[in-house]
């Protein structure tokens, strides 16, 4: 058997599990980080820059941040909830709200094609799709992982659940800040 | 080791000769006394000479020695005579110079000089055309006596010299070996580079930068010749749309 | 031996025989290469009539395949070949062995790494089958040209987005089996230093890649979707304005390329100098010299590789004192790899060396980096790169890193666990008629190539520059490449023979063949499913060899 994977290891304080999440979340804060020094990289050369407010619907926006919050709060609480009931009772949810950002999304997205904004229209647009798609990829990536955990809940030990919901939780910490920081850049600046 | 690197033909190339001449100084001297030390160790602590291994090792302290060495060593270089050279080659921009445009593109360089006025006519991009490759408007001021040449550059002996580097495609870079001359083609951007040519004669313009299929046959000339030859070909064939090729 | 085994041996053997398969690809197309620079006028011999009148006419290379060889040469030996071999093989094999661990810590996403390795691999493969032929904008792939290249570029950027999703999960996993599965007693200092190169390995890959996957997507935008990342406004591609929005900048793609294939190379030579480490101590029969300074050059090095890469970029034109930070961080980084390989220098000091095969690999790796390294120096000041800058100077630099450097690492290793895998020993002749022939070949293609670069001839050439002043005088040099390539080629075919006929023929060897002292040799050859019957308990450094008034002339870590 694997060693720590439930239980913590003395000399480093934490199971496999967790330091593999803090990992995971390094490589994609360099991803993004990546992302976004390209767009601020492109918005200091361009000779203009459209508003995000003149160009993007900040309704959807806003609706999707309440959603996002929720679910991240919904995670939150199945960190301390005891598995297995406890857990989907919180995990279930939160997978719903992930779909609910992601039909408002789409609808978002289908309004402003219809409209003719693509991303071939401007370097802004370019810049808006491939951020926020990348980002939607994260939060159906993030509801596969919340029905993998509920569907493992009644099988593993306890501990390992919420070793695995406490991962999960910041994962969906760490999509929540990418979308605030684009909902600041994108649609607010 | 000017042997091996080509002629020089430009003011700078002595100094960044002197540059590659110095560092490969250095490191002939590292591989050489690292190399016979290797080969020393290698047959004085080979296990017929050495049948049992002295666990301690080397005990002095000629590792933190050499490395400082190599420390003190690289920043002399770099400071003393690396930074300098490559500040003269990028940020002193020579006054009074021959200002030339070169307008790169897959794959061939279209050289345009203000001719006799010394005065760029303008360009855009939707006037181009198989006959006026970079869009020149001959009607704007200056324009006029321009004169457009592909993939020959004039430039007079012993007077500096500015290109005013652009490309129409892709990214090609500038190089003349002959001047110690290399600098990127980046469309959307324009870059200057500079030199001083001091030996008349034909020099090789070499694409250095992957641009398709006959990048290999990107290649152009600069030709030195004396001032007044150089006066005669920017004025002699200055003649609108005659040299306009 | 199941297919989908998720133990971790059986991964790193499919790394292994995957890897090796993907150099011998590299290598074949790089042997077309080197026949039509010194005969370009001569038919392929053999496979000149397989290629395809696409690629080749009559049996002469044309040069939209010329391009396809040369980039995917470049991306197949970094991207599928070294660094597969060297993190994925070596690194899955016997990291878990060497630190006491049963298996590595996630052995599903293990698993789950290999097979998306092998599918980024055959993704970008298929180019060769696309029209307009695979990628052919060298492995660095620099826009505006690469998004208005032909459809095999699509998927060289695809393969790389599946690529940097498997190294991502074999990155992670090989941190966390080193930070947590350590074998009782096994504290960092005791790690060997192949473990310590393998963990700074895990980091860069884990951070560089990631922004070369976001610049991938968005060269895909540029490609597919019509976005202008990477194109300025008013581009003219072959007299006919190019329909894009425009206001994008081709820098961006180098900076976020050489942010990751800067690391890349580091990548490169960590895992190297960690086997070339292990073979040297146990063949000297006595412990590093300054393992403590390696360790920490090897995390300084992991650092500051972070803080180079636009060295690359110096004649793209950047400001005074852009520049002068990027060469002053470059020659720091030169510092670490002074350290390392004096260190291991200074460790033959004193010993009784043994000139096994993977001895003489090893002992030949250390001028031969040495040479690849001090070559880097030229490179990294920006006045003398002026006139090296894409020439063959540059090839002749980084080719001594990691073909006589790494590959000879590599190599190394090889012989040196081999029997840990298969209870056999490679055949000792052959191994040193490999040694030899190699050496004198890859010297052979490699030294003309510095000596061509200052003369100044370019690289990526379809003819070599022959039309060039700079190619004359030197055709000589170019046929001598040829045939240095053939020997090469040849001494790869008796390591293939020997390699073969050994793994049903070779001497049956103890579980211990070499006297080494670390981990992965106190269990039987091979090692049992979970590695070790009783978990070892660590009690002292790794190398420990010929300690003073020892009854042997080696003390295993694990032995009491
Ligand atoms: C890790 C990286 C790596 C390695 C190992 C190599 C190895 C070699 N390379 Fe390569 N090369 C690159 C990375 C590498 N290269 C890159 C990045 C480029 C730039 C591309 C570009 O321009 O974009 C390049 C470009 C390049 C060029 C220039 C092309 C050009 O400018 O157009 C040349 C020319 O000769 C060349 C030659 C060689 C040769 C002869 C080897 C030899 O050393 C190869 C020797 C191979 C072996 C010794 C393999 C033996 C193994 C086996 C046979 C397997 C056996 C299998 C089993 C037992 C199952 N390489
Ligand atoms: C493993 C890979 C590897 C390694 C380790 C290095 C190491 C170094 N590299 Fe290299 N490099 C590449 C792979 C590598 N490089 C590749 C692939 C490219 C080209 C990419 C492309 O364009 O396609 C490149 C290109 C490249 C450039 C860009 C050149 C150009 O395009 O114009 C530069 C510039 O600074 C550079 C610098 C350096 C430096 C300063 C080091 C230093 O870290 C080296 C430090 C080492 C030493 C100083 C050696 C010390 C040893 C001794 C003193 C012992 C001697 C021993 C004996 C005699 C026994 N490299
Ligand atoms: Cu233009 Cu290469
Ligand atoms: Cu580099």
């Amino acid at each position: 058997m694997i060693p720590y994977t439930v239980e913590r290891r003395a000399d480093t304080g934490v199971t496999n599990v967790t330091l593999g999440i803090w990992l995971f979340l390094a490589s994609e804060v360099m991803l993004f980080g990546a992302l976004f020094s390209a767009y601020a990289l492109l918005r200091t050369a361009a000779p203009a820059w459209p508003s995000g407010r003149d160009v993007l619907d900040l309704r959807f926006a806003l609706a999707n941040t309440v959603v996002l919050l929720a679910l991240g709060w919904f995670v939150w609480r199945a960190r301390t909830a005891a598995p297995p009931a406890g857990t989907r009772r919180r995990l279930w949810p939160a997978a719903a709200l992930g779909l609910a950002f992601l039909v408002v999304k789409s609808l978002e997205y289908r309004g402003e094609i219809t409209a003719g904004l693509v991303p071939a229209t401007s370097t802004f647009l370019a810049t808006y799709f491939v951020l926020t798609g990348l980002h939607a990829l994260h939060v159906a990536a993030g509801i596969v992982a919340n029905l993998w955990v509920v569907a493992g809940a009644g099988r593993v030990p306890p501990a390992m659940t919420l070793g695995r919901t406490a991962a999960l939780s910041l994962y969906w910490m760490f999509v929540d800040v990418v979308w605030i920081v684009m909902l600041v850049l994108l649609y607010l600046s | 080791m000017s042997w091996l690197l080509p002629p020089e033909a430009s003011a700078q190339a002595g100094e960044i000769d002197l540059v590659i001449t110095l560092v490969h100084a250095l490191m002939l001297a590292l591989f050489v006394g690292w190399g016979a030390y290797f080969a020393y160790v290698l047959v004085r602590f080979r296990r017929g000479r050495q049948p049992h291994a002295i666990a301690e090792g080397a005990t002095g302290r000629l590792a933190s020695w050499t490395e400082i060495g190599v420390v003190i060593a690289e920043a002399v270089l770099l400071v003393g005579i690396a930074l300098p050279v490559w500040y003269r080659q990028t940020d002193q921009r020579p006054a009074d110079a021959v200002v030339i445009r070169v307008v790169a593109e897959q794959f061939l360089w279209n050289v345009h000089y203000p001719g006799a006025d010394g005065q760029f006519g303008e360009t855009r991009a939707a006037l181009v055309s198989p006959t006026n490759p970079i869009g020149l408007d001959r009607a704007s001021p200056g324009g006029a006596d321009d004169i457009v040449l592909p993939n020959e550059v004039h430039v007079p002996v012993n007077r500096p010299v500015v290109i005013q580097l652009s490309s129409k495609d892709v990214i090609h870079s500038f190089g003349v070996p002959a001047m110690r001359v290399k600098r990127d083609a980046i469309p959307g951007l324009l870059s200057p580079v500079w030199f001083t040519p001091t030996v008349p004669g034909r020099y090789d313009i070499a694409c250095s930068q992957l641009c398709g299929l006959a990048h290999y046959r990107m290649r152009g000339q600069v030709i030195v010749e004396s001032e007044a030859d150089f006066q005669r070909f920017i004025r002699g064939t200055g003649t609108p749309g005659s040299a306009t090729r | 031996m199941r297919i989908f085994s998720t133990d971790h041996k059986v991964v790193g053997l499919q790394y292994g025989v995957t890897s090796l398969l993907f150099l011998a690809a590299g290598f074949s197309l790089i042997l077309l290469v080197r026949w039509h620079h010194a005969w370009p006028t001569t038919p392929v011999p053999l496979v000149g009539g397989l290629l395809g009148d696409a690629n080749a006419s009559g049996g002469i290379l044309l040069p939209e395949f010329y391009n396809q060889l040369g980039g995917m040469h470049g991306t197949i030996m970094v991207f599928l070949a070294v660094v597969p071999l060297a993190a994925g093989a070596f690194g899955n094999y016997l990291i878990p062995l060497m630190i006491g661990a049963p298996d590595m810590a996630f052995p599903r996403l293990n698993a789950l790494s290999y097979w998306l390795y092998l599918l980024a691999g055959l993704v970008m493969l298929t180019g060769f089958v696309l029209p307009g032929g695979a990628a052919s904008t060298g492995w660095t792939s620099y826009p505006p040209l690469a998004v208005i290249a032909t459809a095999g570029q699509t998927a060289w950027l695809l393969g790389l987005f599946v690529l940097i999703l498997s190294s991502m999960v074999g990155a992670i996993n090989t941190i966390v089996t080193i930070l947590q599965l350590r074998a009782p007693g096994l504290t960092m200092m005791r790690l060997p230093f192949f473990v310590w190169t393998q963990l700074v390995t895990a980091f860069l890959l884990l951070l560089a890649f990631p922004p070369l996957q976001a610049a991938a997507v968005l060269q895909l935008m540029d490609r597919l979707g019509g976005t202008s990342f990477f194109l300025p406004s008013g581009l003219v591609v072959s007299g006919r304005a190019l329909d894009v929005a425009g206001g994008g900048s081709p820098i961006l793609w180098q900076h976020l390329f050489w942010f990751l294939a800067h690391p890349e190379v580091y990548v490169l030579i960590l895992p190297a100098l960690g086997i070339v480490a292990e073979v040297i101590a146990n063949a000297t029969r006595k412990p590093l010299w300054g393992y403590r300074a390696m360790v920490g050059a090897t995390l300084f090095m992991g650092f500051m590789s972070f803080l180079v890469w636009a060295h690359h970029m110096f004649l793209t034109g950047m400001g005074p004192t852009m520049s002068a930070f990027f060469q002053v961080t470059t020659m720091i980084i030169s510092i670490p790899s002074v350290v390392i390989l004096s260190s291991l220098l200074l460790s033959l000091w004193g010993g009784s060396i043994r000139f096994t095969v993977p001895a003489m690999f090893a002992l030949a790796f250390l001028p031969m980096f040495g040479i690849g390294g001090l070559t880097g120096l030229p490179l990294g000041l920006a006045a003398s790169d002026i006139p090296l800058h894409d020439t063959n100077y540059v090839v002749g630099h980084f080719h001594y890193v990691v073909a006589p450097g790494t590959l000879f690492a590599l190599f190394a290793g090889i012989y040196y666990w081999f029997p840990k895998v298969t209870g056999r020993r490679l055949h000792d002749g052959l191994g040193r008629v490999h040694f030899w022939l190699s050496l004198v070949g890859m010297n052979g293609i490699f030294l003309p190539m510095l000596i061509q670069g200052l003369a100044g001839v370019n690289r990526r050439l379809y003819d070599a520059g022959r039309t060039y002043a700079a190619f004359q005088g030197l055709e000589g040099t170019f046929v001598l490449q040829a045939w240095a390539a053939g020997l090469l080629a040849v001494a790869q075919l008796v390591f293939v023979a020997n390699f073969l006929w050994s793994l049903r023929r070779g001497a049956r060897v103890s579980d211990n063949p070499w006297e080494a002292t670390t981990l992965e040799w106190q269990t039987t050859s091979p090692p049992p499913a979970e590695n070790f019957v009783t978990l070892p308990v660590v009690r002292r450094g790794p190398y420990d060899y010929s300690p003073p008034g020892g009854p042997a002339d080696f003390q295993p870590q694990g032995q009491p």
